[in-house]
């Protein structure tokens, strides 16, 4: 095969999903096309801590914040907000006239700034006519009622259209048909692909051993996690004042990850009470999250689609507690995947030490696993199906690139 | 009084390229205050070049901290390359883009670490990013640190564009002492058009050194239009800590006040494999000698599988291999005696704390630390020994010798350490 470029695009405005993700599939595409080049284009502050493979280098972008329920300003810099989204532009502009990108995948919100997304990679039809563009979208991205009259609202829908050559969904068209559930216009809707649920990295079994003075991981331990933190303190903190509550009763572990983008006053109020429990580790950030989910016998976590891959992967059972967004993306993905019989639900509202301690102690001593996952038809391979596309793509275009060849030269 | 730094003095040089800042020293904040430099919001920008490495990310982090002191509503943007990038924690408002990463792989000889891509297709990409920050940005001072052409000549084209669209920024170039081999460099600039891009474009050129320690526009053969332009502004180095530390568990291999700490460091680490494995191999040596406790800092760079070789020797010697990050600078602060590569921030290092140090310069491609080892031999800052003879015996030797001596640099011969303080306030009162 031809060697090949491939540029991603993730921006994150306060979690880490999009670009994690990005960061997933970019690996899996490095290890399974050769000779694929990947520059990824991304504005994650603490994207150092990311490995990489060999054939993906990353472009570091300066921040943008979301401020109040629409508005956006610039994350660091003295600059307004429209100069910054100028300097991000210019950048990414620069970088797909130089590198010339094959394929350009985005993986973004598309609710975000999307005039902007359309002044970015507007000019790439008519300019690279033979680059594909294609928007990845998670499973779910809330309530139909909600996302849709937003994206009419935002001209969402002939923006994406005119943009993208194709839509992947990370998600099973059989659970949640994401043209269909919010109505996506014909044109949109046939460009539309589910590629099945990302798998989730393997892991290995990581000698933990810093922490072994004061847990053993062959016993039983909960995982709590918040994804990237930035909303996790009230699951942390409920989750804290049941174990605080508990004492020495619990019969089990707990390993609490905030995140990494969890505020540092927050943190440390979390820290210090979690430093007085016993049968606790905390971590801000860990390399080993996955470690640490491999082993755990249950998950609680905020409904991510993140952290619902990685359920999925290693079949864990999981309490989600969703945050309430906008667009409820967490909650309805949560409802959705508690009505499988998939995950347990503990609705924000109703939160209380009782509640979360009540709901983990069942869970935990319910001996039977994650088994109603095998009794659904639930496509996983969306890493191989995106894989798969990508050389589909690629065989397309080379032949359309022979094709202009020979009428340029019959003409 | 700003920051914690004073203004040192500067003994006149004349008819040579100057030493100290351009304005008076005593008047430097006056000076600054007469440039209304406090209160406005002045944008930085910063070109770092590293390669594998964050040497030179750190020199001009260490500058960015004292930027924000002297005008602490200042955004600095610092564009960078190393993968590591931005490593230490940014100061408010600065935030960083981190281009392709660019490995130099001999003399003149770069290319992509990851990607299956050359210079000559790499070039474009990031100078075409370097250029579009720039002019989005449009800073009123943009920082070029180590080469006026950066790169294989990528920012020629970029620094042109640059002064066209851009006609009242200030262009600073920010030279590390000590370059590499004079006649290599020389020619290098030359074949680059070095010499003429800053002739043309710069309007300071800031030497991070002294020149009593290394003369380096003579060495690299400045032009009296070159030596107009430059000043020597001392060594840039960090200062004691001022935060705790952000791993606490690291605090934790601190020896007890009355056991010494050796601790050896090798910059970003990926070619300190090596001196290391020489080091443990005196351990068991040094162990009968004398009581003590060593950290080897591995740096981001080092491969796991020198890590685990070196995690596998020290097993039952006092010895910890640790990753120490951002808190190296408590280790550095404790030390008794130093082991370390010759790199420009740990030797800054050793003159700023005063520390009892042994130099092993790396060997190549660069003759940047084989140089800077025979200087610090020679005025007696460090012992210095060549890989080539670097033996676990001659190793033990020198380091019970240091430690049996205490022997530190003598205040009265170190060279201007401010040299973060002198090139941020340089920089912001550019003429």
């Amino acid at each position: 095969m031809e060697k090949q470029h491939l540029l991603l695009y993730s921006s994150d405005n306060g979690g880490l999903g999009f670009t994690s993700r990005a960061v997933w599939i970019a690996s899996h595409i490095a290890e399974n096309l050769e000779k694929t080049s990947m520059l990824l284009l991304n504005d994650l502050p603490i994207i150092n801590r990311f490995k990489f493979p060999q054939n993906v280098d990353y472009v570091h972008l300066p921040g943008i914040l979301q401020k109040g329920d629409e508005g956006y300003e610039t994350r660091r810099l003295n600059i307004d907000l429209k100069n910054t989204l100028t300097l991000r532009r210019k950048i990414t502009k620069s970088a797909i006239k130089t590198f010339k990108p094959g394929l350009i995948l985005i993986e973004c919100d598309p609710a975000v700034l999307p005039y902007e997304m359309k002044n970015t990679f507007g000019f790439v039809k008519s300019r690279f006519p033979q680059t594909k563009v294609v928007w990845g979208m998670p499973d779910i991205i809330g309530e139909p009622d909600k996302v849709i009259p937003e994206w009419k609202k935002k001209n969402i829908f002939s923006i994406l259209d005119a943009l993208c050559d194709e839509i992947w969904v990370h998600g099973a068209k059989n659970i949640f048909d994401f043209a269909k559930k919010y109505e996506f216009p014909k044109s949109l809707a046939e460009k539309t692909f589910h590629t099945g649920y990302i798998q989730a990295p393997y892991v290995t079994r990581h000698r933990i051993h810093k922490d072994k003075t004061k847990l053993r991981l062959k016993k039983p331990f909960v995982l709590v996690t918040t994804g990237s933190g930035s909303n996790g303190f009230f699951l942390i903190d409920n989750y804290l004042r049941y174990l605080e509550h508990a004492g020495d009763e619990v019969p089990f572990r707990s390993v609490i990850v905030t995140g990494p983008m969890m505020k540092s006053q927050e943190k440390h109020i979390l820290l210090e009470r979690a430093e007085k429990l016993l049968n606790v580790i905390f971590h801000r950030y860990t390399k080993n999250l996955l470690q640490y989910l491999k082993y755990a016998q249950l998950v609680v976590c905020n409904g991510g689609f993140n952290l619902l891959c990685e359920i999925l992967s290693y079949r864990k059972k999981a309490i989600f507690v969703p945050d309430i967004s906008k667009a409820n993306e967490h909650l309805y993905r949560s409802q959705i995947f508690n009505e499988l019989g998939l995950v347990e639900l503990a609705l924000p509202n109703t939160l209380s030490p009782d509640v979360i301690g009540e709901k983990v102690l069942s869970s935990f001593m319910d001996k039977s696993n994650a088994e109603s996952l095998n009794s659904i038809n639930l496509a996983q391979d969306g890493l191989k199906t995106i894989v798969d596309r990508i050389k589909y793509l690629n065989s397309l275009s080379a032949f359309e690139m022979r094709h202009t060849e020979i009428k340029i030269s019959l003409s | 009084m700003i920051g914690d730094q004073s203004i040192p003095q500067f003994p006149a040089k004349n008819g040579k390229a100057k030493t100290g800042l351009l304005v008076p020293q005593e008047n430097g904040i006056s000076n600054a205050l007469n440039h209304r430099i406090l209160d406005r919001e002045l944008r930085v920008l910063i070109y770092s070049q590293d390669g594998f490495g964050l040497g030179h990310l750190r020199r001009n982090l260490n500058i960015t901290n004292q930027i924000k002191k002297i005008c602490p509503r200042a955004s600095v943007l610092i564009v960078a390359d190393s993968p590591v990038a931005p490593f230490f924690q940014l100061p408010p408002q600065c935030d960083f883009i981190k281009i392709p990463t660019m490995v130099k792989v001999d003399y003149g000889r770069w290319e992509s670490n990851r990607l299956t891509m050359n210079a000559s297709q790499l070039i474009p990409v990031r100078a075409g990013m370097i250029q579009s920050a720039a002019l989005s940005f449009r800073p009123d001072f943009m920082l070029v640190d180590h080469m006026p052409q950066g790169a294989l000549g990528e920012l020629s084209g970029p620094i042109k564009a640059i002064r066209r669209a851009l006609p009242d920024i200030k262009l600073i170039l920010g030279l590390r002492d000590i370059l590499g081999d004079p006649t290599d460099i020389y020619t290098q600039w030359k074949r680059e058009k070095a010499y003429k891009l800053a002739e043309k474009y710069y309007d300071k050129i800031l030497v991070y050194g002294s020149e009593d320690m290394y003369p380096s526009t003579k060495e690299y053969q400045f032009s009296d239009t070159l030596n107009e332009k430059a000043q020597y502004c001392g060594y840039v180095s960090q200062g004691p800590p001022t935060v705790p530390f952000s791993n606490r568990r690291l605090q934790n291999l601190l020896p007890k006040k009355d056991v010494p700490l050796i601790l050896v460091t090798g910059g970003g680490g990926y070619d300190a494999g090596q001196f290391m494995d020489v080091f443990l191999n005196t351990v068991r040596k040094l162990k009968k000698e004398i009581n003590f406790k060593a950290v080897v800092s591995t740096g981001p760079f080092m491969s796991p599988a020198q890590i685990r070789n070196l995690r596998q020797k020290s097993n039952e010697l006092p010895v910890w291999i640790a990753t120490l990050g951002i808190d190296a600078i408590h280790f550095t602060q404790r030390a008794d005696l130093m082991i370390s590569m010759a790199g420009y921030n740990t030797t800054s290092e050793v003159m700023r704390f005063r520390k009892n140090a042994v130099i092993v310069p790396r060997r190549g491609p660069s003759a940047e630390q084989t140089i800077r080892s025979e200087i610090f031999e020679r005025r007696n800052f460090a012992s210095s020994i060549h890989p080539r003879d670097l033996t676990a015996d001659r190793l033990t030797k020198t380091i019970l010798a240091r430690l049996e001596s205490g022997e530190t640099i003598q205040e009265d011969q170190l060279p201007d350490l401010q040299g973060a303080y002198n090139a941020a306030l340089s920089i912001l009162t550019t003429p």
